[in-house]
């Protein structure tokens, strides 16, 4: 059952007296309890997206059209009220740099607590402590008590990103919105995360999207890949059908740029050529085609998502390869 | 006060030597008959108090040095009064007043305007000052001078005793100076027998003609007369006695510290100090008050501490119902003018308050006469004293001022149509046409505001009228004293300076010699009065019939004027306000003319 | 131990400071012209009497010797005795002004906190309103307008018009007179203070642990002053440790302008009446006090940050 539905959404910055737009009609829907990455570069909306979905997009962004419905209630249309039950409550996020996501001065108890009062107060001390507690060997932290009293930077890099991440269960939520949680982490820790993640998705029925620039740390987690880029959807794809066969150019790409696990450590990555396009000038057609080595004169054109079996996919070229 | 203190030890004893020589001749020439009352009642001949004058032995009626400048046409809108003048006599509950912070609270510790309100109110000597601001017994019962007023012998009253009911008496007095002496504070007098020698010389106390006989009896010696002793007396608080019980055998600091606390502090004044904290001072009736003199018209008074006397500071507190009497500041003189109300409960207070320019004769041109008449003459003191200064100033021609014998306000030291052109012609005449040539000079002023308002009109009037460039340059008050009063060279301190002289009190022996006679010591003018006019001014000084000496006085002015060694200014008055239901006045600063305990309900 | 150490250097190096304020201020005030008895003396100082004076007091000696006897003095808590009030000891003179000034600056202190901070937050949390731009032209006008012309302005119109205050004096810390010198020493804190947490808590309210609270449905009021008023105020603790710097020289003219019997005029009185002992002994005061608030600005801030805490 679909649970989370963001259909046509299409969110604007102001730059310099212009309206740019960075998130360019971007539909997709999860459905409860599963797991779908959201792929992309830097600048491919995908965080964007991410902040829509929970309002909280910088004053400068505004969402121009697009709807953004949880079961069945229109997001975008609530008093902020009713949306800060929504937050940290039925969806919650967790951002990428666990340091400056997390308040420098306060306790990890503290900052737990502070969302447990929000959507799930309980009436005695020990209660809330206990549940803190509950919450950091969820995310399998050692030695809680003495954890909960730490603050951000006396906890290393992985600690921190799970303590980040007992914030965010801390209000029991339906949705988990992991915006690049692995970023800043060295490679096995980036595992023990995204395991940690799969894991409470299982245990607590919990949907979560996780947003990375990494296609690596997805392979295992999710169900569905949806890959975005220049504010666009090229490809939505059930997970093992993309790692397969990825019908855009550019999820190929990305295929392509992993390193490879069988082969020597320090084989150099296949980059993708040429730089995203600014979304203030974007090329007219596709995207994509000034970096794509299948451009063709039909590029020129603006590629529709079509749905071919289980996935979606924009481009001329798709199901010819 | 003495006229002591020159700058470097041999000035001093040309000073003493000469100032002894001078007071031997004129013991040995002068006759002297009852005059020393006569002598003051007739300085108030044209007085509008009208005090009858009495005899010598009594000082009870003195006689009022009051001069009025009703009438001058200069003082519109202020009701004129002489130096001092009091109130009605009804008790007042109450007395707000601004005052400075004192030095001490004990006389003879220190001498500022803040001292002097305190020993007006507090302490008491042989004389004290009655309601007009003349001389009346005190602790003294009567006073005998002999005949040629060389010897002042003073009874003291019964039972005198200090507020915490120790008895003290002549000996009291007497050990009251010797003690002070040593501590560096005393400053003469140096008529008074072996003073000089004392503070110069290093000798003996006991030489002074400073004596007790017997515990009632005070004896003054003097080598020369000296026809205003129980002013002197009234106004100089190293005269007044101190309890000695509490300082015998104290350090003096230990017991001026004990005595800041109002529960130890020892008086003999008809107040006794009840609060005394940084920023103020409360007085209230000495109930062991046992000396005569005016016992005072309030029944508490309430000082408030000020940076500054004449300060806008200080008006404000009295606009804002906080001070009943106020000196006002020539700044804000023009706000009293606007205001009717205000206007008509305002005193206008002349007293010896100079204002001068002292001159450099040592550096070139100012050692040429010409020159110095010119810089007099280009000053206009009518616009500097009613425009730039309100009112508040008379202008000042000479070395008299009012209540001086020989004071004269029509008197000119140049008597000339146009002074400006007449200044320009000297100056021309000295080889300095239009300015030309002229060089740049500098004029040391005290921080002050009234200094700094007066000091930048004179430069804009020499540069108005004669086109010479003089530099503006002010110091604090103790770095303009250290420049102009002590400089480490006296030749070459600067060119010129203001020279503010408030008198200590009313007497020509006090003022002439301190600016002029002693050439030098107290403003470095590099002048030396010829001798021949020395003779004629200390002649006149020390002249006993009022007439010849008021007619000397104004000659030997006149003929000190010719020279300019100093230029006269003006003289800054007092200009008061107090509120509704209040009567009576007091000055400032200048010793004699606390009216303090003269002040009344009206 | 490393606290310990760290006590220690902080310690030692206060202690440096002092030295040299108090050498510096030594120099400075002998340098001036003037002495400390001539000018308060009816006439000139004769030599004799002059150096009888100086005897007195030692100011005969050499300046080193001077300099070490004043040091050593002070070390045991002795300042000597007032030049300018006859017998009284330095520390009586300084004791009896000092809870004027003292109450003066921690209440324009605390008033420029209590009313700059929500000022600031109201004005962060408004930034770009009317609101937040007439606050920043206020502010400027409140670091802007020097307490010299403040006071008269006040006195003036409160007092000597209104009549509501008045226009001197001191009764007090709970007193009318207290009024005029608290608002007019408190503009300028006020208006510092109001833009550093405005700034502050613009950057707080930008910060990605902001977004987090926010990310868990704390509510904005919440968020604000249960988590990012704390973040806001570290960089004010440290303003606020300079102010006093600031406070005590306005201080100085704010006593001065209203009549304000405390240290601050006193010590503007001693520099006049050359007052030595009194002089040295102020700057002490002053610098031990700035140095004691810089220290207590480092606990605050230690306390705030436990990022400092455990640097």
């Amino acid at each position: 059952m679909d649970q989370l539905v963001v259909s046509d959404l299409v969110v604007e910055f102001a730059r310099a007296g212009h309206r740019v737009p960075v998130v360019r009609g971007v539909s997709f829907t999860l459905e409860r309890g599963r797991r779908v990455a959201v792929v992309g570069e830097s600048g491919s909306g995908k965080s964007v997206t991410a902040l829509a979905v929970t309002r909280l997009l910088p004053p400068t962004a505004s969402i121009r059209s697009g709807s953004i419905s949880l079961d069945g209630s229109d997001l975008l249309g609530l008093p902020e009220r009713s949306m800060e039950d929504i937050r940290g409550g039925r969806v919650a996020m967790v951002f990428q740099d666990a340091l400056t996501a997390l308040d420098p001065l306060f306790t990890i108890e503290q900052q737990i607590q502070a969302v447990l009062d929000r959507h799930a107060p309980r009436a005695s001390r020990q209660a809330r402590h206990d549940e803190c507690l509950e919450l950091m060997r969820a995310v399998g932290i050692s030695d809680p008590e003495r954890r909960l009293r730490a603050y951000p930077h006396e906890l290393s890099g992985g600690m921190r990103q799970r303590a980040l991440i007992a914030t965010a269960l801390a209000g029991d939520p339906e949705v988990l919105i992991a915006d690049e949680p692995t970023t800043a982490l060295d490679v096995t820790v980036q595992a023990q995360i995204v395991d940690l993640l799969r894991r409470l998705s299982d245990e607590r029925g919990m949907a979560v999207i996780l947003i990375t620039h990494d296609l690596g740390v997805v392979a295992d987690f999710a169900d569905r890949v949806v890959v975005m880029y220049a504010g666009r959807i090229v490809e939505d794809a059930p997970a093992d059908e993309l790692f397969e066969s990825p019908a855009h150019p550019y999820s190929a790409a990305l295929l392509d740029s992993l390193p490879s696990l069988d082969g020597p450590r320090m084989r150099r990555l296949p980059s993708i050529g040429g730089a995203p396009p600014d979304p203030a000038a974007l090329p007219a057609g596709c995207s994509f085609a000034p970096r794509c080595a299948r451009a063709t004169g039909e590029c020129d054109s603006e590629p529709v998502l079509v749905t071919i079996g289980a996935r979606r996919v924009a481009c001329h070229h798709a199901g010819t390869a | 006060m003495g006229n002591t203190a020159p700058d470097d030890g041999l000035l001093a004893l040309q000073a003493a030597v000469t100032r002894r020589r001078f007071l031997q001749r004129l013991a040995m020439t002068s006759a002297f008959g009852a005059a020393s009352a006569a002598l003051l009642a007739n300085c108030s001949s044209d007085g509008d108090e009208g005090a009858p004058s009495t005899g010598a032995a009594s000082t009870d009626g003195a006689g009022a040095a009051t001069t009025s400048v009703e009438g001058s046409g200069t003082l519109e809108g202020f009701r004129v009064v002489g130096f001092s003048g009091g109130g009605t006599g009804k008790p007042l509950a109450e007395l707000r007043i601004a005052t400075q912070a004192p030095g001490a609270i004990v006389p003879g510790f220190a001498f500022d305007p803040g001292e002097t309100v305190v020993r007006r109110l507090a302490w008491n000597s042989l004389v004290a000052l009655d309601n007009e601001g003349n001389p009346v017994l005190a602790d003294a019962e009567s006073y005998t001078p002999n005949a040629d007023l060389t010897e002042h012998v003073f009874t003291l009253r019964d039972g005198l005793q200090w507020s915490d009911g120790t008895p003290y008496d002549a000996q009291t007095y007497i050990d009251s100076l010797l003690y002070r002496l040593p501590l560096g504070g005393i400053f003469g007098p140096s008529w008074l027998v072996g003073m000089n020698d004392v503070l110069f010389n290093g000798a003996d106390p006991s030489t002074l003609g400073y004596e007790a006989p017997d515990p009632k009896t005070l004896i003054f010696r003097s080598t020369a007369p000296v026809p205003f002793i129980e002013r002197f007396l009234a106004s100089n608080g190293d005269f007044f006695p101190i309890p000695m019980h509490l300082f015998a055998d104290a350090d003096s600091s230990e017991v001026l510290a004990s005595m800041s606390d109002p529960a130890n502090f020892v008086c003999n004044g008809p107040y006794v100090i009840t609060e005394n904290s940084p920023g103020s001072i409360v007085y209230e009736r000495n109930p062991r008050f046992s000396s005569g003199g005016p016992a005072g018209v309030a029944d508490r008074v309430v000082t408030t501490v000020f940076d500054a006397m004449r300060s806008s500071q200080s008006f404000n507190a009295f606009r804002s119902g906080e001070l009943d009497v106020v000196t006002v500041g020539a700044n804000d003189i023009p706000s009293v003018q606007a205001d009717a109300d205000l206007s008509a409960r305002t005193t206008q207070i002349v007293w010896p308050n100079y204002n001068m320019v002292v001159v450099n004769h040592n550096r070139e041109p100012l050692g040429d006469p010409r020159v110095r008449t010119a810089l007099h003459l280009a000053i206009d003191r009518k616009v500097l004293a009613e425009s730039v200064l309100s009112g508040s100033a008379l202008p000042m021609e000479g070395l008299l001022s009012p209540g001086y014998e020989g004071y004269d306000p029509d008197f000119r030291a140049v008597d000339v149509a146009d002074p400006a052109a007449e200044a320009q012609r000297l100056l021309a005449e000295a080889g300095f046409p239009g300015g030309e040539g002229f060089p740049e000079l500098t004029y040391i002023t005290q921080g002050d505001a009234s200094f700094d308002l007066i000091s930048q009109t004179l430069i804009g009037m020499w540069n108005d009228v004669l086109g010479i460039t003089v530099k503006l340059q002010r110091l604090d008050p103790a770095s303009w004293f250290s420049a102009v009063i002590t400089p480490e060279d006296v030749a070459e301190w600067g060119d010129l300076a203001d020279a503010p002289w408030p008198a200590a009190f009313r007497d020509p022996a006090d003022t002439f010699p301190d600016l002029l006679y002693f050439g030098g010591v107290v403003y470095h003018h590099n002048w030396t009065m010829p001798d021949d006019l020395l003779a004629r001014c200390e002649a006149a000084l020390y002249e006993v019939d009022p007439v010849v000496r008021a007619s000397a006085l104004a000659e030997v002015n006149a003929a000190i004027m010719k020279e300019l060694p100093i230029i006269p200014v003006t003289l800054l008055n007092d200009i008061q306000v107090r509120r509704e239901g209040i009567a009576g006045q007091f000055a400032a600063y200048g010793s004699e003319f606390y009216g303090l305990r003269h002040v009344s309900a009206e | 131990m490393s606290a310990n150490g760290t006590i220690a250097r902080r310690v030692g190096r206060t202690g440096v400071v002092l030295l040299v304020v108090y050498a510096i201020t030594f120099v400075c005030v002998r340098l001036t012209p003037g002495n400390p008895f001539a000018a308060r003396a009816p006439r000139a100082l004769s030599p004799d009497q002059q150096a009888r004076l100086e005897r007195q007091f030692g100011l005969d000696d050499p300046w080193p010797v001077q300099f070490v006897r004043y040091l050593f003095r002070a070390l045991s808590g002795d300042f000597g005795v007032s030049y300018a009030h006859q017998g009284e000891d330095v520390v009586d003179v300084i004791v009896a002004r000092a809870w004027p000034t003292m109450s003066l600056v921690g209440a324009a202190l605390l008033v420029g906190l209590v009313v700059g901070v929500p000022l600031g937050v109201a004005a962060a949390l408004r930034n770009d309103s009317w609101f937040d731009h007439l606050l920043s032209g206020v502010s400027t006008l409140g670091v802007a307008i020097p307490v010299f012309v403040a006071t008269p302005v006040l006195v003036i119109v409160l007092s000597v018009y209104a009549g509501w205050l008045p226009a001197q004096g001191w009764d007090g810390l709970i007193s009318t007179t207290a009024i005029i010198p608290i608002v007019v020493l408190a503009l300028e804190p006020i208006a510092v203070t109001a833009r550093f947490t405005r700034a502050s808590m613009i950057e707080v309210l930008r910060s990605d642990h902001h977004r987090t609270a926010r990310a868990r449905g704390l509510a904005r009021r919440t968020v604000v002053f249960r988590f990012a008023l704390r973040n806001g105020l570290v960089p004010v603790t440290t303003i606020t440790g300079l102010q006093v710097a600031g406070l005590l020289g306005s201080v100085v003219l704010v006593e001065s302008a209203y009549n304000v019997p405390g240290l601050g005029k006193e010590f503007l009185a001693a520099i006049t009446a050359r007052d030595y002992p009194v002089v040295m002994a102020a700057t002490l005061i002053f610098a031990a006090v700035i140095v004691v608030a810089n220290l207590l600005v480092d606990v605050a801030y230690a306390r705030l940050d436990p990022r400092i805490r455990s640097a």
